[in-house]
C-alpha cells in the first residue's frame, strides 16, 4: 500500500484556483481591452467571455481561498514521463513534414519507450519496428492518407 | 409514418455492408479497450475522430458509438476475473463477480454479465425508440432561452451530481467555453483569443483537445503505474458458463429491474453509469431474502448493475440525439463529431435526419447481438488480452495520436497544441481538476453564446427572462440548487458527492 503524504495547506487547490483566477482575469481583461463589449441586447465579440473570465475568477478565489486553511495531499507528479511523452510528440510534430512518415514513427518511439524502463533495448527495438511497419499498413496501405513515408532532405 | 416504417429505414440503413462493418469495427475496439488496461472507450474515441472526417457521418456515429457501449461489455470481463474495474462504472461487478471466479463460477458470471448486458441494452434501445420522438416535439418548441436554460442545466448537473469536487467541475466548464471561443467569432467577424496565430482563426479542433486531455494525459499519468496481470485463461470454456436452473431463477427478476434503474438514469444530466450500477446493485441487497450471501458471489450482484450499465449508456443518447444536449463527455464528444460532419444537433434531427438517428439505433441492436457472440464464445481471445503489458501500448497509443492530430489538417500545428494541451491535461489530473465537464464546455460553449445572444435580442437584454418563462425557470430553479451546494461543498472542503456512493459502502 502507498501511504499518501499531507501537506500542510491544500496545495492541489491553491495551485488549480489560484490558476482558474488568472486564466479568468486574463480572458476577462483581454476581452474588454481588444474587443467591442456591446450591450446584453445587442452583444459584441466581447461579451460573452468577459462576463465568462469573471465568474471563472471569482470560482477560483472560492477553491482556492479555503485551501490555504486545511490540509491536503502531496501532489506526485510523473516528471520523466511527461517530459518524454510531451519530447515524443513535439519529435514527431518536427520531422512529419520533413523527413517522412517512418523516421518521424521512429523517433517518437524511441524518445517515448524510454519512460518505462520494463522493456529492454531489444524489446523496445522490436516494438518500434512492427509498430512502424503496423502504422504504415494501416495507414498508408489501408486508409490511403497520403502521408509520404520517406521525405529525402536533398530534393525530391 | 408510423414506427415500423422507422424501423425500417433504420434497418436498412444500418444493415448495408459498409454500416454493418464500422458497427462492427466500433463494438469490436470499444471490447477490446475495455479489456485493456489504462485505456479507456473516451480516448479510444477522441483517438478515432479524425478518422472519420472522411466516412459518412452515419457510418462515423454508428462506429464511435459502439465503442462507447462495447466498452461496457468489456469493462465486466476485466472486473469478473481480475476484480480489476475497467471503468468506475465496472467496479460494482467486481463485488460479486470476483468472488464467483474464485469459486470457480467465473463462467457462469461472465454469462449473465454478457445475457444480462445485452437485456439493459434492449431495453434502453426500446426506450429510446418510444421516448425520444415525443420528446423532441416537446423540445422543437424551444426558443433560445429555454435552450440555455436547458445547456447551462445539462453542464451544471453534469460536472456537480456525482462528483466529489462540484465546483472545481463548474469551473472546468467554463474553461472548456472559453477555449471553445477561440477562433472567428460567428457574428462579428472578430478572430478572438487567437494572438495573430493563423492556425486558430478556425479555433482547436474537438480532436485536438480530446486527444490531449484523454490521449496523451491520461498516458501519462500511467506510465509506469499499472500492473500487467497474468490469468489461467484455459478455466474460462463455454461450458463452463452454463448457469444452473437455480442461476437463472435467481437472475431474470434482477435482470428486469436493473434494466429500469438504467433506463432511469440514463436521459438524467449527471447520473452515469456508475450511478445506475450501484443503485441496481442496492436495490437487490435489499430485495433479497438473505442479503448476507451478497459480496461472496451472488449472481443478482453481478447480473443487475451488468444490466443497468448498458440500459443506461443506451438511453443516455436520448437528450444527447433528441435535444443535443449531450449528458456525458462520450456524448458530447459524439455530438462534436455530428457537427464536424455539419449536422446541427437538436430536436429537428430526428425528422431531418431519420436514417441517421434510425440507423444509429438499429446499428445498437446489431452492435449488440455483435457483442454477445464477441463476448461469450470468443472469451477466451479476450481473456488473452488482459496480459498484454501496458509498457508495449502505450507508445502504440501516442504514436497513434501524433497521425490522428496530423491527418486532421496536414499541419504539424495540430500536433503541437495535442503536446501542450497534454501536458495541461495531465496537470489538471494532478490537480484534481476534472476534465471530462472542460470538453462538454468547449463543444456546447460556442452554440450557448449563439443561443444567448438570440435570447437576450428576444427580451430586448433582460435577464428576467431566464426566471419568468415556466420552462426555463424550473431549469434554472434546479441549476441554482445545484450551484449553491457546490459552492457549499467546496468552503466547507466536503469531498462526498450528492449522488456519488461510495462503493465500500455496499459491501457492509
Amino acid at each position: 500500500m502507498t501511504t499518501v503524504r499531507t501537506t500542510g495547506r491544500d496545495y492541489r487547490d491553491i495551485i488549480g484556483g489560484g490558476i482558474m483566477l488568472a486564466f479568468g482575469l486574463f480572458c476577462a481583461i483581454y476581452a474588454q481591452e481588444h474587443y467591442k463589449l456591446g450591450s446584453a441586447t445587442r452583444m459584441g465579440p466581447g461579451w460573452f467571455p468577459m462576463y465568462l473570465g469573471y465568474l471563472l475568477a471569482i470560482l477560483g478565489a472560492i477553491i482556492m481561498i479555503p485551501a490555504f486553511f486545511r490540509k491536503g495531499e502531496a501532489i506526485e507528479m510523473q516528471y520523466k514521463a511527461t517530459f518524454l511523452l510531451t519530447l515524443g510528440v513535439f519529435l514527431f510534430a518536427a520531422t512529419i513534414k520533413t523527413i517522412g512518415l517512418v523516421p518521424a514513427v521512429l523517433l517518437q518511439m524511441a524518445v517515448t519507450v524510454a519512460a518505462d524502463d520494463k522493456l529492454g533495448l531489444k524489446g523496445a527495438a522490436i516494438l518500434a519496428a512492427s509498430t512502424t511497419l503496423a502504422i504504415y499498413l494501416i495507414f498508408e496501405v489501408g486508409l490511403g492518407l497520403g502521408l509520404a513515408p520517406f521525405i529525402w532532405p536533398f530534393g525530391e | 409514418m408510423n414506427i415500423i416504417d422507422y424501423v425500417i429505414i433504420g434497418l436498412e440503413t444500418a444493415t448495408t455492408w459498409q454500416n454493418l462493418w464500422y458497427c462492427f469495427v466500433g463494438v469490436f475496439l470499444g471490447t477490446l479497450v475495455g479489456v485493456l488496461p489504462g485505456i479507456g472507450s473516451l480516448a479510444t474515441i477522441a483517438m478515432l475522430l479524425p478518422f472519420t472526417f472522411n466516412l459518412n457521418p452515419t457510418s462515423a456515429i454508428i462506429m464511435l458509438a459502439g465503442v462507447y457501449y462495447g466498452g461496457a461489455y468489456g469493462g465486466s470481463t476485466t472486473s469478473i476475473l481480475l476484480n480489476v474495474p475497467g471503468s468506475a462504472s465496472a467496479s460494482v461487478s467486481c463485488l460479486d463477480g470476483y468472488p464467483m471466479s474464485k469459486q470457480g463460477r467465473g463462467g457462469v458470471a461472465l454469462f449473465g454479465a454478457a445475457i444480462g448486458s445485452f437485456v439493459g441494452a434492449t431495453t434502453g434501445i426500446l426506450a429510446m425508440m418510444f421516448l425520444s420522438a415525443p420528446l423532441a416535439e416537446v423540445a422543437i418548441q424551444f426558443g433560445p432561452t429555454e435552450y440555455v436554460s436547458v445547456m447551462i442545466l445539462g453542464l451544471i448537473a453534469a460536472a456537480t451530481v456525482s462528483s466529489g469536487t462540484p465546483l472545481k467541475g463548474v469551473a472546468m466548464i467554463l474553461v472548456g467555453i472559453l477555449l471553445g471561443l477561440i477562433g472567428t467569432d460567428v457574428n462579428s467577424g472578430v478572430m478572438r483569443y487567437a494572438f495573430g496565430v493563423m492556425e486558430l482563426s478556425d479555433g482547436i479542433a474537438l480532436p485536438v483537445i480530446a486527444m490531449a486531455l484523454f490521449g496523451v494525459s491520461e498516458m501519462i499519468e500511467s506510465v509506469g503505474q499499472v500492473d500487467t496481470t497474468t490469468i489461467d485463461h484455459k478455466a474460462i470454456t463455454l461450458r463452463s458458463m452454463i448457469p444452473t436452473r437455480d442461476d437463472v431463477k435467481r437472475a431474470w427478476k434482477p435482470m428486469l429491474r436493473g434494466a429500469l434503474v438504467g433506463c432511469v438514469t440514463g436521459p438524467l444530466p449527471g447520473t452515469g453509469a456508475l450511478v445506475s450500477c450501484f443503485a441496481a446493485y442496492a436495490i437487490e441487497k435489499k430485495l433479497a431474502d438473505d442479503p448476507s450471501r451478497f459480496g461472496k458471489g451472488a449472481i443478482e450482484g453481478v447480473i443487475a448493475p451488468e444490466t443497468a450499465n448498458n440500459a443506461n449508456d443506451q438511453t443516455s443518447f436520448i437528450p444527447t440525439m433528441s435535444l443535443g444536449i449531450p449528458d456525458n463527455a462520450v456524448m458530447a464528444l459524439l455530438l462534436g463529431a455530428l457537427m464536424i460532419h455539419g449536422i446541427s444537433p437538436g430536436p429537428q434531427l430526428i425528422t431531418e435526419k431519420p436514417q441517421l438517428f434510425w440507423g444509429l439505433i438499429m446499428s445498437f441492436w446489431i452492435g449488440n447481438i455483435m457483442l454477445v457472440i464477441l463476448n461469450l464464445p470468443l472469451i477466451s481471445i479476450w481473456v488473452r488480452l488482459l496480459s498484454v503489458p501496458f509498457h508495449i501500448m502505450y507508445p502504440i497509443i501516442m504514436v497513434t495520436v501524433s497521425i490522428g492530430a496530423y491527418s486532421i489538417n496536414n499541419n504539424p500545428f495540430d500536433i503541437y497544441v495535442v503536446g501542450i494541451c497534454g501536458v495541461f491535461g495531465y496537470g489538471a489530473r494532478l490537480l484534481n481538476m476534472p476534465p471530462a465537464p472542460l470538453l462538454m464546455g468547449f463543444v456546447l460553449g460556442p452554440l450557448m453564446e449563439e443561443y444567448l445572444r438570440r435570447a437576450m435580442l428576444l427580451s430586448r437584454g433582460s435577464f428576467w427572462t431566464f426566471v419568468e418563462r415556466p420552462i426555463s425557470g424550473t431549469m434554472f430553479a434546479i441549476t441554482a440548487l445545484l450551484v449553491l451546494w457546490s459552492l457549499y461543498s467546496a468552503l466547507t472542503g466536503r469531498k462526498r458527492a450528492l449522488l456519488r456512493p461510495k462503493v465500500e459502502e455496499l459491501v457492509k
